[in-house]
């Protein structure tokens, strides 16, 4: 977080600047005691916790017995382990491939859905559906859908137009791209959400100003919209990495990580590290590493979205 | 088709309508014809939309729908060879069926609490400090924003053993000393399963995000109304982002009730336990009772279904009403 | 403000001496409630008799016979299976552990190694008609630390109209027969047997006592699949595969049915803990004209068919304040009468040879796994570092069995796996 994240906008209004330094002052005062309650507990609640992760990647720790400082052996372990960049890369397939494709649906959704047609809240709730569901039902739905015999809900489909059964989740090479529709499917509800709240929120006077001016639907788009949506469309993007990355109970439910390691997430393999194998030494060594690609993957997407939040 | 959610294009033909009553009437039959040319091809690719629309949201929807056919066939269709995709009958006991397995108005009781809690305190504490983050220039606003955006990246199986071990030693509290030795700690009470989530980092970013799109204007004006900052956060800004606030309110309880994990780890007693670990009593290991977990899941997720629909529309009208124009 | 900061170092202070205190004493602080003398509360935990009829037969059926007018009352702990792991985990480093726990097969290696469960005296056993065969997984380094509560014994089931229509009158009686028996018996469209709706892990551990092998050696520091068993096993597999009567594409989904109750499969390789969801879902399907059964039979001519077993067991926590007590209930909960209310309740099979009731020889899937205890001879674990191998089984025979990697690649990994835990143990 090299960069001044506070809203350019605001600072930049030379009132707020130049009233002197007691209003800066007291303002500042204010930010810290707005902030301070949520940032105490979440330090408490989630920093503390980190901190004790990290330093327990160094050891060996079971559990079961006192932690045993091992050094950097953890991440040895980690870097010579082809399964944790098989999940490492599964994550990132995850991630080039659904993050882009729902981000688009969603915001096509978003747009057509801010038309203000009848049965809006119908349409919205049917898209929103998936997100409200218990990921459980879901996994169990999709297994369903996806049952490689000739009971699954797709199997079905394809025989009727006369094309061969296909195995999806047993397969080792279909696996990670059937995981990847479901994950696109799931996750849409919340983006569109977003977006649509964030269309809302575009101030109207932009899109009158520019009717005046004969402007096109499309100009009005590319002009006003997306360039309105940039602090949400960062957002969207970080919290879809992050949510990818995180992906657990899906995989849990759906494959297990299966077949053949073809699923297996970076999220599962902590789960295994810590859960099966009693290993939380290792398991929190993989939360780091997990953490440093999502840190550089968030900065990195505050460039792509053009960096500054205005 | 009139125009109802759309601002823009009510205001549009409003304001044209004044001005046109000093027009003469030959110049408005004629913008007339015109208009109506262009409403009905507007009428035709509004129709299309809605289609697609409609398709969409089947397709999106169809897994649920499945889930609640499901929900109401008898275990032997299920388990048929060919089982007809329309229930061939209705089992409507198996709502009441599921009900009688687990304690589930208990269970539903704890999920509201806790839904309800985080709801409220992730609105209060997670839109302070989002309008912090994003308003009021401060000292520590950088770190505190890039901490913010670290935590949201932990995931919860890295830190469920520290934090189950600072629930339970908690000093002082369930026979704890002050090394939080000697006793259980928060272990199997309510503060385990309200405390650490009060606020999450995810809501604080997204309510950041909903604040920089404000005007910083207003804020402003009020400052020099002579406001304090307190007034100002919440007669002015707050209000701004009322849709915002709908979204973390719905996001933060969907959470609260959906949460499985956490209540399992910190507690024991059954009147503790939570509506999603109640589903767990349809998946033993000798078989999957489908229809049944189906039914206690489409009960789960209704509250969910119903709050969504109601805030659809708090989230149309809260928006018309705010003083974003 | 500076106040405000000042609370916060000295809270996080105090939670961080705290987890310090916590990682370093173990949890060695005890389970607390419990007052020496006489009385108190037992805990227990278990991932069985979940649901509001579960809770009824553990408790009012089992618990409060054994409770009632003693100074001791006691607290249930429903899990389930699945999250089993994480809660015994947490419950150990917090130092929380239930002074009795349930645990599966293969669990009680690793945690009484680590010290997390006590001793049990051999007396237990006394007058106790279990067969030996089921003690093996509830021994560590030859001491009990366990006993046997239910079972589950994994046995081949198979549809008599195909067999008869193939014109099989006789079961296998071993490997290779059965391998030319799939191949009559196959359904178009299907497989012979269905080897993949199981747990793949648990089938290739059963396949590998058919011929002859198991995980670990007798006292479990050593490696013992690499003897050329575990290749065997595996390569069986890939051979049903090649021969097109198994099929890595046809099993069964979470709450679907299975292939075999579909007539997709002649002979499914499952677990007899599915009987009650099979006579209520395909009830035509699982009647003695209809099923029959057999083990899965030795390698070698001649040989006795394998059964592999997992079960529920009872365990005691070594860091309870009574273990008189709790010992005294693990012998209660065995008796006759309290186990019969659990089995009619779980469906399972008495780890007991000796109940006699209709729940138990009505289910013929149980009957048959009591019939063949002496058969019992495979099962999970043999040793403390089996459960940090336990989950990475599964994908490497599921890359062999889809091609990825070939038997001995897979193999190779695992055995390099084993001895790396091993070494750690």
């Amino acid at each position: 977080m090299s960069t001044n994240t506070v809203d350019r906008q605001a600072l930049s209004k030379p009132p707020a600047r130049r009233r002197g330094a007691t209003l800066t002052q007291r303002q500042g005062r204010w930010g810290l005691l707005f902030a301070a309650p949520a940032t105490v507990h979440i330090a408490l609640w989630t920093g503390l916790p980190v901190i004790v992760s990290i330093i327990l990647s160094f050891t060996n720790y079971d559990m079961l017995n006192p932690p045993e400082f091992s050094g950097i052996e953890n991440y040895v372990t980690l870097a010579n382990d082809p399964v944790f960049w098989k999940a490492l890369g599964n994550n990132f397939i995850m991630a080039i491939v659904g993050i882009p494709i729902s981000m688009l649906i969603s915001l096509a959704l978003a747009v057509m859905l801010n038309q203000g047609l009848r049965g809006n809240s119908i349409f919205r709730t049917a898209v929103f559906l998936p997100h409200v569901t218990a990921t459980v039902a879901i996994a169990m739905i999709w297994l369903w859908i996806y049952s490689p015999g000739g009971n699954g809900l797709f199997n079905i489909v394809l025989s009727f137009f006369g094309l061969p059964n296909q195995a999806f989740l047993a397969s080792p090479s279909q696996a990670l791209a059937s995981v990847i529709l479901v994950t696109i499917w799931q996750g849409i509800g919340l983006k569109m959400m977003i977006y649509l709240a964030s269309l809302q929120g575009i101030d109207q006077q932009l899109y009158e100003a520019a009717d005046i001016d004969g402007a096109s639907a499309v100009q009005k788009f590319f002009r006003i919209t997306i360039p309105m949506l940039k602090p949400v469309t960062f957002f969207i993007l970080v919290t879809s990495i992050v949510g990818n990355f995180q992906t657990f109970d899906l995989i849990y439910n759906l494959t297990n990580g299966g077949p053949a390691n073809s699923t297996t997430v970076i999220t599962y393999q902590i789960y295994q590290t810590a859960f099966q194998q009693f290993r939380m030494g290792l398991a929190t060594a993989q939360s780091v590493v997990l953490l440093v690609v999502l840190v550089v993957l968030t900065i990195v997407s505050r460039k792509v979205t053009g960096g500054k939040d205005d | 088709m009139t125009d109802t959610a759309f601002p823009g294009t009510i205001d549009a033909p409003a304001g044209t309508e004044q001005q046109s009553a000093e027009l003469k009437a030959d110049r408005r039959q004629a913008r007339r014809a015109k208009q109506a040319s262009a409403s009905k091809q507007r009428r035709i690719s509004r129709f299309a939309l809605a289609i697609f629309l409609i398709v969409v949201s089947v397709v999106m929807a169809m897994p649920f729908v499945w889930m609640f056919l499901t929900s109401v066939r008898s275990s032997t269709e299920i388990y048929s060879a060919d089982m007809p995709l329309w229930p061939s009958e209705w089992h409507w006991e198996n709502f009441t069926v599921a009900l009688e397995r687990a304690p589930f108005g208990i269970y539903a009781r704890n999920s509201f609490i806790i839904a309800a809690v985080h709801t409220v305190s992730n609105l209060v504490l997670g839109s302070m400090a989002g309008y912090a983050l994003a308003k009021i220039r401060f000292r520590g606003a950088t770190p505190i924003f890039g901490f913010i955006l670290a935590s949201m990246m932990i995931p919860f199986y890295a830190i469920v053993i520290p934090e189950f071990l600072m629930i339970r030693f908690v000093p002082f509290a369930g026979g704890n000393d002050l090394f939080g030795q000697g006793g259980t700690g928060w272990y199997d009470t309510w503060w385990a399963l309200l405390i650490p989530a009060l606020v999450s980092p995810f809501n604080i970013f997204l309510f950041r995000q909903f604040f920089i799109s404000t005007p910083t204007e207003l804020m402003e004006a009020a400052r020099i109304d002579g406001a304090s900052e307190v007034r100002t956060f919440v007669q002015i800004m707050a209000p701004l982002i009322r849709p915002g606030m709908l979204t973390v309110a719905l996001l933060a309880f969907e959470a609260g009730w959906n949460n499985f994990l956490w209540p399992l780890l910190v507690t024991s007693s059954t009147n503790l336990r939570t509506i999603q670990l109640g589903l767990s009593v349809f998946r033993q290991e000798a078989g999957t009772e489908f229809n049944l977990l189906m039914a206690g899941t489409t009960m789960a997720a209704v509250p969910m279904i119903v709050m969504f629909f109601f805030f659809q529309k708090q989230f149309v009208n809260g928006f018309v009403g705010s003083g974003i124009k | 403000m500076t106040l405000r900061r000042r609370d916060f170092l000295a809270a996080s202070g105090v939670s961080l001496s705290a987890l310090a205190l916590a990682a370093c004493s173990g949890g060695g602080s005890g389970s607390g409630g419990g007052n020496g003398g006489g009385g108190g509360e037992i805990s227990l935990l278990t991932p069985e008799f979940a649901g509001t009829t579960g809770k009824a037969a553990l408790e009012e059926g089992i618990l409060d016979g054994f409770f009632e007018g003693t100074d001791f009352s006691y607290k249930v702990d429903y899990t389930d299976w699945t999250k089993l792991n994480e809660k015994l985990s947490t419950s150990v480093a917090g130092g929380l552990v239930a002074d009795m726990i349930m645990p599966g097969a293969g669990w009680v290696e690793p945690f009484a190694h680590k010290g997390v469960l006590a001793e049990l005296p051999e007396s237990l056993l006394d007058g106790l008609p279990v067969n030996e065969n089921l003690l093996s997984q509830c021994r560590y380094e030859g001491a009990l630390h366990a006993l046997p509560f239910f079972v589950d014994g994994r046995i081949c089931i198979y549809n008599k109209e195909m067999f008869d229509n193939a014109g099989i009158t006789e079961v296998p009686t071993n490997l290779d027969d059965l391998r030319e028996v799939l191949k009559e018996v196959t359904p178009a469209g299907g497989v012979g047997i269905d080897l993949f709706s199981s747990n793949i892990r648990q089938t290739w551990s059963h396949l590998l006592g058919c011929y002859g092998g198991t995980l670990f050696n007798e006292d479990g520091t050593e490696v013992a699949f690499t003897d050329g068993t575990g290749l065997a096993a595996l390569q069986y597999m890939l051979d049903l595969v090649a021969d097109g009567t198994a099929n890595f594409d046809v099993k069964g989904a979470e709450g679907q049915p299975r292939p075999w109750q579909q007539g997709q499969a002649a002979v499914d390789l499952l677990n007899s803990s599915l009987w009650p969801s099979f006579t209520e879902q395909s009830p035509d399907l699982v009647t003695e004209d209809a099923m029959g059964m057999f083990l899965l039979p030795s390698a070698e001519a001649g040989g006795d068919p394998v059964m592999w077993t997992g079960g529920t067991l009872l365990t005691m926590s070594s860091r309870t304040e009574n273990p008189e007590k709790v010992q005294e209930l693990l012998s209660y909960m065995l008796e006759a009468e309290p186990l019969l209310t659990a089995v009619t309740e779980s469906g399972k099979v008495p780890a007991r040879t000796d109940i006699d009731d209709p729940v138990v020889t009505e289910n013929l899937m149980a009957q048959y796994t009591v019939e063949n205890f002496g058969y019992a001879t495979a099962f999970e674990g043999g040793s403390p570092a089996w459960m940090e191998i336990r989950g990475l089984v599964a994908p490497e025979l599921e890359a062999a069995v889809t091609g990825q990697k070939t038997a001995e690649q897979a193999l190779d990994a695992l055995a390099a796996a084993a001895q790396d835990a091993l070494s750690r143990v």
